[in-house]
């Protein structure tokens, strides 16, 4: 049975993910990313009344305890989020007493961040990330190939680009929880392109010279059911929480979303392609004349 | 043992621990430890400033958790972090203010060596501010009349009197054994201290060499009590003081003293403490996030179990059913009563996370199975080579994972650790789950003539030219 030909395309996968992480990079170059107070230091009120409450009302309030440069959002029924510079508890008490002397408040929230912890956070996720790689690195060349491994990072720093890529576009806010999101989308990624590169290494033995595209096309339509089927399973919870779940969830869901669907895009459209290119150089798989189309049937005959 | 009987042996085991989890879990409610993020309260994270030493920080500690058994709130969560951190969990504390108050009070008491010379200087206005030496440090003492009462100046605002000190101090608060409200011979309030021996020894060590400085120069030695960088007396060392006991005085008013002391009791921190995340959550919005969370796993789970039920059939209902086990397993480790997890947001994340993980490993070997009937096979020995094919693919790309969730947990801060932990553990018993007793239950079922039924488990009849092939 003839599938579409993935490896046949590459340039064009390479295109696709090369303007989306440019348009990510050029994106990140003027407009840098919303990074949270989590990162910038900085106090964080989230406050409900118990009547209504316009913004307008809370940002007036909030201006009259002193704080002009405050940023007032609705995120939900009569509940507002403030974020202010970084304040000593006797300022928050003050903001908090003009609310409450103005319009009555019910329920309040503090988040208050000094300077050096958002980059404690930073340098503890790199941290993380790049001693994750090396032992993926020496864990996929134990029991692949270090040509395998190569690609899987390469796949990993393709997600990572595309994730920061899009929060920068879209201007969503970057928090601690985003940054463990981005952790986890690296395990997914990973995950995804060890399934296929597993049936890779199983189908390789079967690949003649010049076939080496050909099988791994074969090997990504093997396990192409089982991709879609687990990235739908994947992708249900977590729009379930982008749905149902409140601000810090919802951030969370957002990260991964769009991690989850760049890792399972990597694994066949980055990943696999990068290995073929460079498998195929190897004299064993190396095509004495291309593209000949009866080897599709050689390939995979037992 | 045959096949058959090792089958109901796992099916057996694993029974049991179902009903183990139940124990555990129920009644769920009371059994889980819900985060600050979940339930409320405040939490805080205390970081030291300059060199720290472990033996600092671990007094440092001690003084925190002093300070909050003061407020009173149960089951308090203190803990270092890093070299220099200190995290403070209050769960549903209600007075937030007066709780930030007590724990953030830096209330670092130093004793520093006044320099004069320098002092006299910046008061005649020979020496500029950007003037002063690196290891000097210019302080203010406010000045107060012979009642208490501050001192304004012509514009109305308290006289603050320049004392310019050592940078480096003589000796701190850590040689502090307890403090007292005093009274002077004049019924004036003071603070009197008393000296562990170590600080008793230290005290008269550092006054002697201030009182020989003092008599080869033949200048006044002044030694200055800092407390948070504020001088409060700055009194003559002519001898040497051997006491096990000293005092601040100063015609400080008495609520000022009660003050020094009451910072002064909880313990001077060894070490100054700024704090550099806090977070104050309310009841309601604890709750408010609790629940959507449990909603959003809730439904993203029915999906999920929906979903494999529909298009795998009968398979899918072995698979739910080792979702469902899957869950009460998880959840029992998670609340385990000799290691409790503390249930986080991200945590809650993390775990709906793991759902899709879990339910992949059978998505990996059902597919497996469903090309083996299609190439020919027997549902038995398709199940049985599915298993085996299947399995090899799983370990490898599970393994993966729990090995950036073992890094993350090592490297990374708290937050995020709860978050890489939830995964680890939920990769490892998805693993259990998904493979062991799936397999157990399919081989079983396997026996019986009904299961030979391709179309019930979603798999069509193969055709004709592919079985060929």
């Amino acid at each position: 049975m003839m599938h579409f030909d993935f490896m046949a395309h590459k340039k064009i996968w390479f295109t696709i993910s090369g303007i989306i992480i440019l348009v990510g990079l050029v994106s990140l170059a003027t407009r840098g990313l919303n990074l949270s107070i989590d990162f910038n230091s900085g106090s964080r009120l989230v406050v409900s009344f118990d009547q209504e409450t316009s913004v307008d009302e809370v940002r007036e309030s909030v201006k009259n305890a002193g704080y002009n440069e405050a940023v007032v959002q609705t995120i939900g029924e009569s509940r507002y989020q403030v974020t202010l510079p970084a304040l000593s508890a006797e300022e928050e008490i003050a903001v908090i007493s003009n609310l409450d002397g103005t319009i009555g408040v019910t329920e309040k929230s503090w988040k208050s961040v000094g300077p050096t912890f958002g980059e404690q956070v930073v340098d503890s996720m790199l941290k993380a990330i790049i001693i994750s790689w090396l032992i993926i690195i020496a864990y996929v060349s134990i029991r692949f190939e270090y040509k395998y491994a190569v690609a899987t990072i390469l796949a990993l720093i393709h997600d990572l680009a595309i994730t920061v890529g899009v929060y920068s576009i879209v201007g969503r806010e970057v928090t601690t929880a985003t940054v463990a999101a981005v952790l986890t989308i690296l395990g997914y990624s990973l995950y995804d392109t060890i399934i296929v590169f597993d049936r890779v290494r199983e189908n390789a033995p079967r690949a003649r010279r010049g076939a080496y595209a050909e099988m791994v096309n074969e090997s990504i339509w093997e396990v192409m059911a089982r991709s879609i089927i687990t990235t739908l399973l994947t992708v249900t919870p977590v729009i379930c929480l982008l749905l149902f779940g409140g601000t810090t969830l919802k951030d969370f869901a957002f990260a991964l979303l769009v991690g989850i669907l760049s890792g399972a895009y990597s694994s066949i459209f980055v990943a696999a392609p990068i290995l073929c290119l460079w498998k195929e150089r190897e004299p064993k798989y190396r095509a004495t004349t291309r593209g000949g189309k009866g080897s599709v049937k050689a390939a995979k005959a037992r | 043992m045959t096949d058959k009987q090792k089958n109901l042996l796992i099916l057996g085991i694993m029974l049991l621990l179902v009903a183990i989890s139940i124990v555990i879990i129920y009644p769920p409610s009371e059994k889980t430890r819900l985060g600050l993020d979940l339930q409320g309260g405040l939490e805080v994270i205390l970081e030291a400033q300059g060199d720290v030493t472990s033996e600092k920080m671990e007094q440092a500690e001690i003084v925190v958790r002093n300070r909050v058994d003061k407020l009173g709130v149960s089951e308090p969560a203190i803990n270092r972090q890093g070299e220099n951190q200190i995290s403070v969990g209050l769960a549903g504390v209600t007075n937030v203010e007066e709780a930030m108050a007590l724990i953030g009070k830096t209330a670092l008491l130093e004793f520093k060596k006044v320099d004069d010379d320098l002092t006299q200087q910046y008061i005649l206005g020979t020496l500029t501010e950007d003037k002063i030496p690196a290891n000097k440090q210019l302080l203010f003492q406010t000045s107060r009349d012979e009642d208490g009462e501050l001192v304004r100046g012509e514009d109305g605002q308290p006289v603050r009197s320049p004392v310019i000190v050592d940078r480096e101090a003589l000796m701190t608060g850590e040689a502090l054994d307890d403090a007292q409200i005093g009274y002077d011979q004049f019924g004036k309030p003071k603070v009197d201290m008393s000296f562990t021996s170590d600080g008793q020894k230290k005290f008269a060590e550092v006054t002697e060499k201030l009182a020989t400085a003092g008599a080869i120069t033949g200048k006044t030695s002044l030694m200055a009590s800092v407390l948070d960088d504020e001088v409060i007396s700055a009194p003559t060392v002519k001898d040497k003081i051997n006491s096990d006991s000293a005092e601040i005085t100063g015609n400080i008013p008495l609520k000022e003293v009660e003050n020094v002391v009451l910072v002064l009791k909880t313990g001077a921190l060894p070490v100054e403490l700024t704090t550099v995340d806090k977070n104050e959550i309310s009841a309601t919005l604890g709750k408010d996030s609790l629940r959507q969370g449990l909603i959003a796993g809730l439904v993203g789970l029915l999906l999920v179990m929906a979903f494999m039920l529909v298009y795998y059939r009968l398979l899918g209902i072995v698979a739910d059913l080792a979702l469902i086990i899957y869950g009460l397993l998880f959840y029992a480790v998670l609340t385990n009563p000799w290691y409790p997890a503390t249930l986080t947001l991200p945590g809650i994340a993390g775990m709906i996370l793991t759902v899709g993980v879990a339910a992949d490993a059978n998505v990996v070997i059902f597919e497996r199975i469903k090309e083996e009937v299609r190439a020919g096979k027997t549902i038995r020995s398709a199940v049985n080579s599915g298993y085996t094919k299947g399995f090899k693919t799983i370990l490898d790309a599970n393994a993966v994972t729990v090995i950036t969730a073992g890094v993350i947990f090592m490297v990374a801060t708290a937050g995020v650790k709860g978050f890489a932990l939830t995964l680890m553990i939920g990769v490892v018993i998805s693993m259990f789950t998904a493979i062991l007793a799936t397999r157990a239950l399919l081989a079983l079922l396997a026996d019986f003539r009904f299961f030979n039924n391709p179309t019930l488990m979603g798999i069509k009849p193969p055709k004709k030219d592919e079985a060929a092939k």
